[in-house]
C-alpha cells in the first residue's frame, strides 16, 4: 500500500512538469492531431504514432512522452467523429460507436450522441490512467522476480496472442508474427556480437529500423488500401455537441463495468483498445434491461458509453506491460516503446533504476492529456466533420511524403527510406494475400526480448534438467495461456469455416 | 497472392534454417543462430501447411476465388494497372527524394498521383503540391528539429 501511496506522490509531483509550458503545448498538438487524424477514415491510431514516433526523436523526452500520448488518446477517440457522423469507423475500435451512434445521427441525436461519446472517452482514458498509477507498484515487485525464462514466455505470448485475435486465420497470423520475429533478427547479435543476414550491408549491422517498418507496414501499405480500395462517404450536418447527462446518469455502472474491462484488456498482451471496446459492448448489452437492449443496433447511449469509456482506458492497461516488461499491449504501444528507444532510453523491469521519475512522467503526462481530451474533443467535433469531407483520394496522396520524411527522421538515414518502401510493398503483399500487419509489427519489436531471454534461460538452467526451467510456476502458467489461445484460435476458425463465416 | 505470399516465406524459412544450420558451430544455448534456426523452423512448417490447405483448396472448390483476403483487399485482379501504377509511383518517389531533395520530389510526385488518382481540378493540384512541399518541411524543422532528405 505505501508504494501505491508513494507512485500517487511521485506521479503528482511529476504533473507540473508535464504541465512545463513547451510540454504542455506539445501535449495539446499531439492531441489535436490525434483527434483529427483519428476522425479521418483509412488512417490508424498505428499509422499516427508510427509517423510521429521519427519527429518526436528530435524534441526534449517530457515533450516527446507528452506529444504521442496526447497523440495516441486522440486518435483512440478520434475514430468516434466520422462513426457517428459518417456510419464509418475510423478506427475498428469505433465500430460499435458506429453501429450506435449513426442511428442516433440520422434521428437528430447526432451532437448529443457525439458528446456522450467525447464525455465517455475522456472519463476512460483517466480511469485508465489512474488503473496504471495504482497498479504500476504491483507489477514492478512482480516483475524484478520475473527470468529470463518467463520473459521470454511473455513475448512469445504477445506474438502469438496477436497472430491469434486478428481477423485472419490464426496459421496466417502466426506466420507474420514469426515474419517480424524474423526481421528482428538481422543485425550484429546483442550477446555473441556477430551479424546475422546483414549480407555485409553496413546500414543493417544496428539492425533494422522498426519506425521505418513501421511506417512502411502502416503508412504505405495503408495509404495503398485507402487511395485504391475504400470509398468515399458524404457528411451530414451536425447539432449542438452536448452530454446526454440523463443517460449518463443511468450508466454509472455501466461506465465503470466498461472502465475496468478496458484497463484489463489493454493489460493482455497484443489485445488493445478494438477488443476492449467490442468486449464492453457486449458485456453492456448482456447486462441491460429488455427496454435498454431493445435499443441496441437502433441508436443506445449505452452501447455508445460502454465502447468509449472501455477502449480509451485500455490506454492506461496498454501501457503497463509495455513500461515495466517492455512487452507491448498494443502496435501502438509498440510505436511508443519505439520512441522511448530512440530516446536512448530501454524499458523493461529494471527501468525505475535506470530511469528513476521516467514513468511518473508518463503517467502524468497521461493525465493531462486525459483531462484536456474532452475539451480538444468537443472543441473539434463540428470542424472535423466538415474536413471528413475532403476525398481520401486527395487526402492520401498527401500524406506520403509525410510517411518518407517519418521514416528519415528517425535516425536521419536514407537507408531507412528504403528500407520503410520495401516494407510498405512487403506490406501490401501480405495484406493481398490476407495476413494480417500487426503481428509482424509485434514480433519485430519483441524479437530481441525473445531471442536474448531464451539464450539466457538455457544458460541459467544449463546443468540443471530441462524440467526445473519448464515447470516453474509463472512460466507454466504462462504455457498453458499461450496452448489455450492457441487451441482456442484453431477451434474458432473452424466453427467459423463450419458455419460458412467470412473471416 | 496468398499462394505467393506463402511460397516466399516457405523459402525465407527453409533459407533461415539452412544458414542457421551452417553457422552453428557454437553450443546452443549461446549460438546466434539457435532463435533464428527455430523461428526459420516455424516459417517453413506454417508456410507448408498453408500452401497445402491452399492447393487442397483449390482442387475441391473449383470456383472458389484464392486470391481475395479476409478484408476483402484485392491487390491483384481488376485494379492491377491502377496498383503498379501507384507502386510505380510512390516507390519512385521514396527512391528518388534523397537523391533529388524533398521539395521538388514531393511537388512532382504530389502533381503526378493527384493528377492520376485525385481525380480533381488543377488549382487544387497545384495549391495542394505546393503547400504539402513547402509547409510540411518548415513545420517539421522548426517545430520537431527534425532533418529533411
Amino acid at each position: 500500500m505505501n508504494n501505491v501511496l508513494d507512485m500517487i506522490v511521485s506521479t503528482a509531483e511529476a504533473i507540473p512538469v508535464a504541465l512545463a509550458p513547451g510540454n504542455f503545448l506539445f501535449g495539446l498538438l499531439g492531441l489535436v492531431f490525434g483527434v483529427i487524424w483519428g476522425a479521418l477514415p483509412a488512417l490508424s491510431s498505428t499509422m499516427a504514432m508510427a509517423l510521429l514516433v521519427g519527429f518526436s526523436a528530435g524534441l526534449d523526452i517530457n515533450a516527446a512522452i507528452i506529444f504521442l500520448l496526447g497523440a495516441y488518446s486522440g486518435s483512440v477517440f478520434g475514430g468516434s467523429i466520422s462513426a457517428v457522423c459518417l456510419n464509418i469507423p475510423g478506427k475498428p475500435n469505433s465500430a460499435c460507436t458506429a453501429m450506435e451512434g449513426y442511428p442516433l445521427f440520422k434521428r437528430g441525436e447526432g451532437g448529443a450522441a457525439l458528446g456522450t461519446a467525447i464525455f465517455s472517452s475522456s472519463m476512460g482514458n483517466i480511469f485508465g490512467a489512474v488503473m496504471l498509477v495504482i497498479f504500476t507498484p504491483f507489477v514492478l515487485s512482480i516483475a524484478i522476480s520475473v527470468g529470463a525464462w518467463e520473459l521470454f514466455l511473455l513475448g512469445m505470448m504477445g506474438v502469438l496472442v496477436s497472430g491469434s485475435i486478428s481477423s485472419a486465420p490464426p496459421l496466417k497470423g502466426w506466420l507474420s508474427g514469426l515474419i517480424g520475429l524474423a526481421i528482428s533478427m538481422v543485425g550484429i547479435d546483442a550477446i555473441s556480437g556477430q551479424p546475422r543476414y546483414t549480407a555485409g550491408i553496413s546500414d543493417l549491422y544496428g539492425g533494422i529500423n522498426f519506425v521505418a517498418v513501421l511506417i512502411g507496414l502502416f503508412g504505405f501499405a495503408e495509404i495503398a488500401r485507402g487511395l485504391l480500395f475504400e470509398k468515399d462517404h458524404p457528411s451530414g450536418m451536425l447539432n449542438r455537441v452536448s452530454v446526454n447527462w440523463r443517460e449518463l446518469k443511468k450508466n454509472i455502472g455501466n461506465f465503470f463495468n466498461s472502465s475496468v474491462i478496458g484497463t484489463i484488456i489493454g493489460i493482455v498482451p497484443a489485445a488493445g483498445a478494438d477488443i476492449a471496446a467490442f468486449v464492453s459492448y457486449t458485456v453492456s448489452r448482456r447486462l441491460a434491461k429488455p427496454e435498454d437492449k431493445a435499443l441496441y443496433g437502433k441508436g443506445s447511449y449505452r452501447g455508445i458509453i460502454a465502447a468509449e469509456t472501455s477502449d480509451n482506458a485500455s490506454i492506461g492497461g496498454d501501457l503497463l506491460p509495455s513500461l515495466i516488461l517492455a512487452i507491448p499491449g498494443s502496435t501502438v504501444a509498440a510505436a511508443f516503446m519505439g520512441a522511448l528507444n530512440l530516446q536512448g532510453i530501454v524499458v523493461g523491469p529494471t527501468i525505475q533504476m535506470s530511469h528513476p521519475g521516467l514513468i511518473e512522467t508518463v503517467f502524468a503526462s497521461l493525465l493531462i492529456v486525459s483531462s484536456l481530451l474532452g475539451f480538444v474533443g468537443f472543441l473539434l467535433a463540428k470542424p472535423l466533420v466538415r474536413l471528413l469531407s475532403v476525398p481520401r483520394r486527395v487526402l492520401l496522396p498527401c500524406i506520403m511524403p509525410v510517411c518518407v520524411m517519418g521514416a528519415f527522421a528517425a535516425q536521419n538515414s536514407v537507408f531507412d527510406i528504403y528500407v520503410m518502401t520495401i516494407s510498405g510493398l512487403a506490406g501490401m503483399a501480405l495484406v493481398a494475400g490476407g495476413f494480417p500487419l500487426a503481428p509482424v509489427c509485434l514480433g519485430l519489436i519483441l524479437g530481441p526480448i525473445v531471442d536474448i531471454n531464451f539464450r539466457r534461460a538455457l544458460v541459467i538452467y544449463k546443468d540443471q534438467p530441462i524440467t526445473d526451467m519448464l515447470f516453474r510456476p509463472v512460466g507454466l502458467i504462462l504455457i498453458a495461456s499461450i496452448l489455450l489461445i492457441m487451441i482456442g484460435a484453431l477451434i474458432g476458425q473452424r466453427r467459423k469455416e463450419a458455419l460458412g463465416i467470412a473471416d | 497472392m496468398a499462394l505467393a505470399v506463402e511460397v516466399i516465406s516457405l523459402l525465407l524459412g527453409m533459407g533461415m534454417v539452412a544458414s542457421s544450420l551452417s553457422y552453428m558451430t557454437a553450443p546452443a544455448s549461446t549460438s546466434p543462430w539457435l532463435m533464428p534456426l527455430l523461428v526459420g523452423a516455424g516459417i517453413a512448417v506454417i508456410s507448408l501447411v498453408l500452401l497445402a490447405s491452399e492447393l487442397v483448396g483449390r482442387r475441391t472448390a473449383m470456383a472458389a476465388p484464392d486470391d481475395i483476403p479476409a478484408d476483402g483487399t484485392d491487390f491483384s485482379q481488376s485494379t492491377l494497372p491502377t496498383v503498379l501504377t501507384w507502386i510505380a509511383l510512390s516507390s519512385g518517389y521514396a527512391v528518388t527524394t534523397p537523391l533529388l531533395g524533398f521539395e521538388a520530389t514531393t511537388f512532382v510526385f504530389l502533381v503526378i498521383a493527384l493528377k492520376l488518382f485525385g481525380r480533381t481540378s488543377w488549382r487544387v493540384i497545384l495549391l495542394s503540391a505546393a503547400g504539402v512541399s513547402l509547409v510540411l518541411p518548415l513545420i517539421f524543422r522548426h517545430l520537431f528539429y527534425t532533418l529533411v532528405p
